[in-house]
C-alpha cells in the first residue's frame, strides 16, 4: 500500500558511510546502518554531516556481506508489514528464513568472519543466525574433525580418560 | 559500493590457508555457540581445545545450558538395574534405559547426577554419577553406626556447591538413636570427606520411612507425628525445626516446587490448594494458589514437579501422570508398578569430580 498522492515530497534518503579496516567506503541507508545496535546506539549523538562509522575490525568483504544481510532484513520486514497491514497473505517470513538459510551457508572461513562482525556490530539476528551455524556444524562431529573443519590448534593436554 | 559482490564466490575452503578460529572467538560467543549443543556431545568436545574445556567445566555455563536441557523422571524399578528416563522435555514423552555403569541402588538424585549405593556387602559404598556423561566419583566410606539412615545430594546457589548429606538415627524395634549427621562437599577444591556437623536433639522416627526433598540448597525431612519438619541448611549445615503447615494433612503430599518446600492438598475434587514454605526459619507457610486439575486426582500422589511448579508429576496407582497447569492438560508418562526409586533427572553436563573452578566470566 503505498502512498501515492503527492511523492515527490518525500525528503531524500539519509545516508550513512562505513569504512572498512582495509580502508573501503561504504554508502549505506541510515535504517541499514541502524541494525547494528552499536552504530544506532552512538546514532543520536553524531552530527548529521558526521555520519561516518570506522569499522577497524570489519574487512571490506566482510562488511559487504553484512550490508547485503541488513538490506535484505530491512526490505523484508516492510514487506511483510505491508502485507499484515492490507491483510493480504504473504509468505515473507518463510521466504526470509530460507534466504537466511542460504546466506549463511558459506565456507567455515567466511563463517567465521560473518560471527565476529556480527558480534562487534551486535546485529543479534544475524549473530544467532551465524551461532546457530557453528553450532550445526559442530554437531555430529568428532573432536578431532571438529579441529580440523575450524582449524583449531591442539593445545588440549587433557586424556579423557586420565583423572584430574 | 567500492567493490564487487561477484568475485569472491568460489568456495575454495580446503585449499585456503585457514585462520585458526577459536583463539579469536571471545568466550563470549564459544559460550552462545556451545549452549546451543547437548549435554552429551559437549562432554565429547569438550576435548578439542583447552577454551572449549574451560568453558564446559565452568559452572556458570553448565548452569545456562542446563536450563535447555532435557528433563523428566528417572525410575529403577530395582537395585542394580539400569534406570528409565522419562523425557519430558517440551511435553513430548519419550523414554530410554541408562545404564548406571556400577551396580547400585540410586537414593538421591540432583540436577543430573544421581548418588548411588553400591549392593553387596559393602552397603555403604556410594558414587555419584553424572547418567549423561558417564563420570563418577566414589565417595570415602562413611562411619558405620547402627541405626537408620536417609540421604539427599543438592545443589547450593549461594556457594556453588553440590552436597551429600547423610542422617542417622531413628528407631527399629525397642532400639532407638539420636540423630547424627554428616555432610560432604562433592566439588568442592578441598578433598573429598565426611564432616560430622551438630543435630538437634529431637525424636525423629517416621521421616526415615519417606525419602527427605531437597530444595535451592535446604534438605526436608518431614516427621508427621511430631507435626514438625526438619530443615538442614546446606549453605551453613546449621539444622532448624519448623511446624508443619496449620491444615488437615490427609489427602495430600509434600514436593518441592520451584525454590520452595510445598504441600499439595485437594480441596474440592479438581482443586488442588499449593501451600509453600515461603521462610523455612521462621515457619511461614503461605497458601500460594489453586490449581484446577480439571480431573479428579484424590487417589494421586505428587512426586515432583518442573518448570517452576507449572508441571507436577504425579503417581496414580500404577501410573505417572504429568499435570501442566498452564496448558490444563494432564499427560501419562507410563506405568509403574513396583518402583524402588524415582526422581527428577536432567541430561546435564554438571561433573562429579572435585575440583577447582575457575570463572570464564
Amino acid at each position: 500500500m503505498k502512498d501515492s498522492f503527492n511523492p515527490s515530497i518525500e525528503p531524500p534518503k539519509k545516508t550513512v558511510t562505513l569504512v572498512s579496516s582495509d580502508g573501503y567506503d561504504f554508502e549505506v541507508e541510515e535504517e541499514v546502518a541502524l541494525e547494528s545496535q552499536v552504530i544506532k546506539d552512538g546514532f543520536e549523538d553524531k552530527a548529521v554531516d558526521d555520519r561516518e562509522y570506522l569499522l577497524f575490525n570489519v574487512h571490506s568483504d566482510t562488511l559487504e556481506l553484512i550490508i547485503k544481510y541488513c538490506e535484505k532484513h530491512v526490505s523484508s520486514r516492510k514487506s511483510i508489514s505491508a502485507a499484515a497491514a492490507s491483510s493480504s497473505s504473504s509468505n515473507g517470513e518463510e521466504a526470509l528464513k530460507e534466504w537466511d538459510e542460504h546466506f549463511i551457508s558459506v565456507d567455515t572461513n567466511t563463517l567465521y568472519d560473518i560471527l565476529m562482525a556480527a558480534d562487534y556490530l551486535n546485529i543479534k539476528s544475524l549473530l544467532d543466525l551465524a551461532i546457530q551455524k557453528v553450532a550445526d556444524t559442530i554437531h555430529g562431529r568428532s573432536p578431532e574433525q571438529i579441529r580440523k573443519k575450524f582449524n583449531i590448534e591442539n593445545d588440549s593436554i587433557i586424556d579423557p580418560w586420565a583423572s584430574e | 559500493m567500492a567493490k564487487s559482490t561477484d568475485e569472491d564466490q568460489e568456495k575454495q575452503e580446503d585449499m585456503k590457508i585457514k585462520k585458526p578460529i577459536t583463539p579469536h572467538l571471545s568466550d563470549d560467543v564459544m559460550i552462545k555457540i556451545l549452549t546451543r549443543l547437548r549435554a552429551k556431545e559437549l562432554n565429547q568436545i569438550r576435548y578439542v581445545c583447552k577454551q572449549w574445556n574451560n568453558i564446559i567445566r565452568d559452572p556458570y555455563f553448565i548452569k545456562q545450558h542446563s536450563l535447555n536441557s532435557e528433563y523428566g523422571v528417572i525410575v529403577q524399578i530395582s537395585p542394580g538395574d539400569d534406570v528409565r528416563f522419562i523425557n519430558m522435555k517440551g511435553g513430548n514423552i519419550y523414554e530410554y534405559n541408562i545404564d548406571t555403569i556400577l551396580k547400585g541402588g540410586i537414593v538421591a538424585t540432583c540436577d543430573g547426577l544421581v548418588l548411588l549405593q553400591l549392593d553387596g556387602l559393602w552397603s555403604l559404598k556410594f558414587y555419584i554419577i553424572n547418567l549423561t556423561t558417564r563420570e563418577n566419583l566414589e565417595l570415602p566410606l562413611c562411619s558405620e553406626r547402627p541405626g537408620r539412615e536417609s540421604y539427599a545430594i543438592d545443589y547450593i546457589p549461594s556457594r556453588n556447591e553440590y552436597k551429600v548429606a547423610r542422617l542417622l538415627g531413628g528407631e527399629e524395634g525397642d532400639s532407638k538413636w539420636d540423630l547424627a549427621c554428616e555432610v560432604l562437599i562433592v566439588n568442592g577444591c578441598d578433598k573429598l570427606q565426611w564432616k560430622s556437623i551438630d543435630a538437634p536433639d529431637v525424636d525423629m522416627t517416621k521421616c526415615f520411612g519417606y525419602r527427605p526433598i531437597s530444595v535451592n540448597g535446604v534438605v526436608y525431612w518431614v516427621e508427621y507425628p511430631r507435626h514438625m519438619v526438619l530443615c538442614l541448611d546446606l549453605s551453613d549445615d546449621k539444622f532448624h525445626q519448623t511446624p508443619l503447615p496449620k491444615i488437615s494433612l490427609s489427602k495430600g503430599g509434600f514436593i518441592g516446587m520451584g525454590n520452595y518446600l510445598s504441600f499439595l492438598k485437594y480441596t474440592a475434587p479438581e482443586d488442588l490448594d499449593v501451600w509453600v514454605l515461603k521462610d523455612f526459619c521462621k515457619g511461614e507457610w503461605v497458601k500460594q494458589q489453586t490449581i484446577s486439575v480439571r480431573s479428579k486426582i484424590i487417589e494421586c500422589m505428587p512426586i515432583c514437579s518442573f518448570e517452576n511448579g507449572d508441571v507436577i508429576v504425579f503417581r496414580k496407582r500404577k501410573t505417572l501422570w504429568a499435570y501442566n497447569a498452564k496448558l490444563q492438560m494432564w499427560t501419562k508418562l507410563g506405568n509403574a508398578e513396583r518402583i524402588y526409586f524415582w526422581g527428577s533427572h536432567m541430561s546435564s553436563i554438571v561433573f562429579p569430580k572435585a575440583q577447582c573452578t575457575r570463572s570464564v566470566m
